[in-house]
């Protein structure tokens, strides 16, 4: 019954691979902001090939709701590419995921690299039993660090390792094993009651937020929580979480403390501060995998 | 689905025990949410006693009730403040455990025949589950508010408890007359009707159904929990503030991968007072409501004046209302 089973893995790259770049949410305010990806890509020996559509720019989307969807799914049907990078995050994938047929890909799986909005992918090819890539995305890779591009490296050519992190003080410490899935806070909360909800049991959650404010933060976890979602965990990976405080209603404490609150009942391990999100050192992680998390008084392992 | 492949290995008794089984745990899980409201809560009569409350954010100082409190007394009615009213938890009107106590207790005391919020703000969702509505549920009595407090109208619409959608006590005498006065009518039980001109983008016909909804976020955070609204059959309202347009896309979105507007049978959009945000997101709120939901069929009453406005008429969730979005005027009927 404990049984905890990876997600299905698509193939790994290798040289000489193809990949595509789409922008299936917000629009690239220039062209040029890819180059240091698509270089990045080149440089591990990958062809790479454009969405016709990439920089397409209709209001805030990168073209319309038809031209981005025609895109996604020219990419997710060709046998010859191999991996599919988002080119930015924004808003918009929400709009099209209902549209995309994904009966080519589950029989030729590919790994779906992105975040924040493109958490909306990554819940749907969780519910489908696939794994997919939270990684720094194409336009990310200028400021990107070398851990950033080094983890995405590794996740993509089937070489993840092990990350240790120094331990924050409010971490609750343990060890635990689960299926790491989640992504941005507020995409996660929206996909509640949807096709594309998360099966949450025995999985380890990852969460990130950028710009909203606390009492937001407060709400989407107690949405979490009355739900069901937090009492089936098995450890919660708290990424980063940009807000200004100083415009946020005063809760007395950060996202820290409003996290702890939300899951005051649970034993699992809740880590804070791994490098994950809306940063330069967004580490890559593997949705649909089984990880282990020992976490200790001193450092905090996290092993895929 | 799974439940068909199984009945076709079963003996025809059994399969047509199971089904009748099957129908009886269907009908009971409809009626939960959708029956028939059978109690509405007493009309006010002069005379009576409410208790004005802050199940959310705090108030600013204890002037700010002196005029809806003075208001109230006009109308006949005595006021009693909760014990932790003006009390202050960084952003709440106390600790959770303060604002529980204050609920139950209005809930429960048979003295107090209505409750009145003092004002929303954040905080109704981290308490709702620590309520207890067993004396309530038997006892009705009318809930006033709105914003935050969507969180305890579609609580009590799963219940089937009617409620108040209406301007709240700190604000009520900056209020239009037509809010106090539709306010004043739904609590005392007179029949009102509110009619505006068409607005261009409206979606023309006519519905009869029970009225629910509120504020959008809230709404969308009810998904997945006990709290979320049945909205099959019903008139659904929607109100915002303060959120960017994409946000209004995403959560409209949300909500219909949801399924909350398979088989409503209208939709009433109230204010939306949006936030700009850094890039323009090309299309209105009513753009983005519109494209969402244009496989439905259902009337579109926009511009309808309620929500975080001056102009916030009285809604009474779960009474069946009449909807008319005709050409040129449109109205909802309270009966």
């Amino acid at each position: 019954m404990n049984n905890i089973t990876n997600h299905t893995p698509p193939p790994y790259l290798k040289k000489g691979d193809t990949i595509m770049i789409v922008a299936p949410a917000g629009f690239l305010k220039e062209a040029s902001v890819i180059q240091s990806g698509i270089a990045l890509a080149e440089s591990w020996g990958l062809k790479v090939l454009l969405g016709k559509h990439y920089a397409e720019k209709f209001n805030h989307f990168a073209g319309t709701d038809e031209q981005r969807l025609a895109d996604f799914q020219e990419a997710l049907d060709r046998t010859d590419i191999k991996a599919i990078w988002c080119a930015r995050g924004g808003y918009g994938t929400v709009r099209i995921l209902d549209q995309i047929d994904f009966s080519n890909f589950t029989k030729h799986p590919k790994w779906i690299i992105g975040f924040s909005d493109i958490t909306a992918l990554h819940a749907h090819l969780h519910h489908l039993g696939f794994q997919s890539l939270h990684a720094t995305m194409p336009g990310g890779i200028r400021t990107a660090t070398p851990l950033a591009i080094d983890t995405l490296y590794n996740a993509l050519f089937g070489n993840n390792k092990t990350i240790t992190i120094p331990t924050n003080s409010l971490n609750k410490l343990g060890t635990t094993e689960g299926v790491l899935i989640g992504g941005n806070l507020a995409i996660i909360d929206s996909m509640t009651g949807s096709i594309s909800e998360i099966d949450w049991k025995d999985k380890i959650m990852f969460i990130e937020e950028i710009g909203e404010h606390l009492y937001r933060v407060d709400r989407m976890l107690y949405s979490l929580k009355r739900s069901g979602a937090l009492n089936q965990l098995k450890g919660i990976i708290v990424g980063d979480f940009t807000y200004d405080i100083e415009t946020s209603l005063p809760f007395g404490g950060t996202h820290r403390e409003i996290i702890l609150n939300a899951v005051k009942e649970q034993t699992y391990p809740v880590i804070f501060d791994f490098p994950a999100g809306h940063i330069d050192n967004n580490v890559a992680l593997t949705f649909g995998k089984k990880i282990t998390i020992d976490a200790t008084a001193d450092t905090t392992l996290i092993n895929f | 689905m799974n439940s068909t492949l199984i009945f076709i290995k079963m003996n025809t008794t059994f399969k047509t025990l199971s089904l009748l089984l099957l129908a009886v745990v269907f009908v009971q899980c409809g009626s939960q949410k959708n029956a028939a409201i059978k109690k509405f809560p007493p009309n006010l009569k002069k005379g009576d006693t409410i208790i004005v409350l802050s199940p959310a954010s705090n108030l600013s100082d204890s002037t700010v009730l002196d005029n809806g409190i003075q208001l109230m007394k006009e109308w006949g009615l005595q006021v009693i403040k909760a014990p932790h009213v003006f009390a202050k938890d960084f952003t709440f009107a106390g600790t959770d455990a303060q604002r529980i106590q204050d609920l139950q207790m209005a809930f429960d005391n048979k003295n107090v025949k209505a409750i009145m919020c003092g004002r929303g703000g954040y905080g109704l969702n981290r308490i709702i589950d620590e309520l207890d509505f067993t004396t309530y549920k038997k006892n009705p009595k009318w809930f006033v508010g709105y914003s935050d407090i969507t969180v305890l109208h579609n609580e009590f619409n799963v219940l089937r408890i009617p409620s108040i959608h209406a301007t709240m006590l700190a604000a009520i005498t900056k209020a239009t007359p037509e809010a106090r006065n539709t306010l004043y009518n739904a609590l005392f039980g007179i029949p009102y009707t509110i009619q505006t001109p068409t607005s261009v983008e409206n979606k023309l016909g006519e519905a009869k159904g029970e009225l629910v909804g509120g504020n959008l976020s809230l709404i969308d955070a009810m998904t997945g929990s006990k709290s979320e609204l049945d909205t099959k059959g019903k008139i659904l309202f929607l109100e915002e503030v303060d959120e960017p347009v994409y946000k209004v896309d995403s959560m409209i979105r949300s909500l219909m991968r949801s399924g909350a507007f398979e088989g409503i049978k209208g939709l009433i959009v109230g204010d939306f007072s949006l936030k700009e945000s850094k890039e323009d997101f090309g299309y209105t709120y009513k753009q983005v409501i519109l494209e969402a939901l244009k496989k439905y069929n259902f009337p579109i009453y926009f511009d309808f004046p309620a929500g975080h406005i001056k102009d916030n008429r009285a809604l009474i969730f779960g009474k069946t209302v009449h909807l008319k979005v005709n050409k040129e005027q449109s109205e909802l009927r309270f009966d």
